[in-house]
């Protein structure tokens, strides 16, 4: 395997796009693997924190997430993009660490979700517009750390869909896909995170969630 | 067969067809009911404007890289596992 000193951008990987790398991985180039995990690793590490919500578990997924890739390579076919494989990598060992933890820190979500009267108009009224507070806030990192933990709060497969949606630009089938999920199922699962998210918000500016 | 479309939606129907109508997927035939209920319903304005705002929000959130020294320690794991390992 290569050294660490060797992987510089003078690599003769270093232009290779993901798909050629793997493809070098499959035909057993040992240094291959090094570039792309050097490509790759942040891409992992980033997906593992949103999911897990901590550095040192994402840190043990982004190495379970890379033996199965070296493990795995014959399978990738090549028909989706190494992205997506690699995201559906990370997706499922993050839902299995997530699924595993105690249920302490579930909230009732359905506080944050908006609430109808029987005639189907909201149920608090009026409905504020605090979009442009949280525009101008966008910046301030106590808000960031309030979307954070706003998305650690989120159901384990929500969350999933969320960050594949939203972080990772994954397409609603693919998601499907990667989890194990229908597309009316992710439709549902992502319109709810997001509304889970709304309505934290609301509430952390002092609004009804509804 | 073609989907039926209602002339009108009530405030909760209009908050169930958000996911579509901001990524712009939605029909064309409800995107305009969904529309003439947001000319006449402030609160949903509102909802709109919120949920919208939420999704800009979540995606601008910007999360650390992997260390180097922390990216040379795995990778230096991933070698010693992988000589246990060879690929298929």
């Amino acid at each position: 395997m290569m050294a660490h000193e060797e992987l510089t951008q003078s690599s003769p990987h270093a232009e290779a796009t993901e798909q050629e790398l793997v493809q070098r991985v499959q035909a057993g180039d040992a240094t291959a693997f090094d570039t792309l995990f050097r490509q790759c690793c942040n891409k992992v590490f980033h997906q593992a924190t949103r999911l897990l919500g901590n550095a040192a578990e994402a840190e043990e997924v982004v190495q379970e997430v890379f033996l199965a890739v070296y493990e795995k390579a014959h399978t990738f076919r090549g028909e989706a993009a190494f992205t997506t494989w690699l995201f559906r990598l990370t997706a499922n060992a993050a839902l299995s660490r997530l699924r595993r933890r105690k249920r302490s820190k579930e909230v009732a979500m359905e506080e944050y979700l908006p609430q109808f009267r029987p005639d189907g108009h909201h149920l608090v009224r009026p409905v504020v517009d605090w979009s442009a507070n949280l525009e101008e806030r966008l910046a301030d990192a106590q808000l960031q750390q309030l979307l954070r933990q706003a998305i650690e709060l989120l159901q384990p497969l929500d969350k999933a869909v969320l960050v594949l949606s939203d972080f990772e630009d994954l397409s609603n089938k693919e998601i499907g896909e990667a989890l194990g999920l229908t597309v009316p199922a992710v439709k549902a699962r992502l319109h709810r995170a997001r509304l889970c998210l709304r309505g934290q918000l609301a509430v952390a500016f002092g609004y009804s969630p509804t | 067969m073609a989907k039926s479309v209602p002339s009108r939606v009530t405030c909760a129907q209009a908050t169930a067809l958000l996911l579509d109508y901001v990524t712009g997927t939605l029909d064309p035939a409800t995107t305009l009911v969904l529309e003439r209920h947001l000319e006449r319903c402030d609160d949903c304005v509102a909802f709109v404007q919120t949920y919208k705002a939420t999704l800009r929000a979540t995606r601008t959130l910007r999360y650390d890289d992997m260390p180097e020294e922390l990216q040379h320690r795995l990778l230096d794991t991933l070698h010693a596992k992988m000589r246990g390992v060879l690929p298929q």
